[in-house]
């Protein structure tokens, strides 16, 4: 039960969406857009590796 | 006590999608799904003690491997298709969500396939 996933992902989103307001305020929408780029992908990576390992624990339990 | 953890955890990460869906709605969706993922593989941890419980009366019973394995297979299948389906259908694609439970009935259907011919065979030596 590794509860901090959720808290670490909620962080980078929060963090995304401030960084995202503060660049697009002070006129560089582009390095905004990589921001958010960037958050989305690291999000995406720890949710990837988490669902990854419940289907091989799915596999491994009921033997596919 | 579990469940305690589990429903607290749930509440948090509602309120925390509610905090992110109006700046970054992909990253709320991905809380969701990291949140389903770890409850999911909770309870998968759970499901095989009472499996291994089944498959003890069910060798006592001598009852033969394949319909074991296939009984567990498809409850893997449901347990999946039931996670991705909802996933989906929490990120509003309902009708992906309705092609992927289409697909987990199918292909549950098609593992059942030898139970059902011995049932049938049975049956049909009785007529």
């Amino acid at each position: 039960m590794d509860i901090d996933l959720i808290f670490r992902i909620a962080a980078i989103g929060i963090l995304v969406a401030v960084l995202n307001s503060l660049l697009t305020k002070s006129g560089r929408e582009e390095q905004a857009m990589m921001t958010t780029l960037a958050g989305l992908v690291v999000v995406l990576l720890m949710v990837v590796r988490e669902i990854a390992n419940l289907f091989d624990t799915v596999k491994r339990l009921f033997n596919f | 006590m579990d469940l305690i953890r589990i429903g607290v955890l749930g509440i948090t990460a509602a309120i925390l999608i509610l905090i992110i869906k109006s700046h970054r709605p992909e990253i709320g969706f991905m809380i969701s799904l990291a949140f389903g993922a770890i409850v999911m593989v909770f309870l998968a941890g759970r499901i095989k003690g009472v499996l291994d419980l089944i498959q003890i009366y069910l060798d006592r019973a001598n009852i033969s491997g394949i319909y074991i394995t296939a009984l567990l297979k498809i409850i893997g299948m449901a347990y999946i298709a039931e996670f991705a389906a909802e996933s989906c259908r929490d990120a509003g694609q309902t009708a992906i969500a309705a092609k992927v439970e289409l697909a987990g009935k199918v292909l549950i259907m098609i593992t059942a396939v030898p139970m059902i011919t011995s049932v049938m065979s049975v049956v049909l030596d009785m007529l």
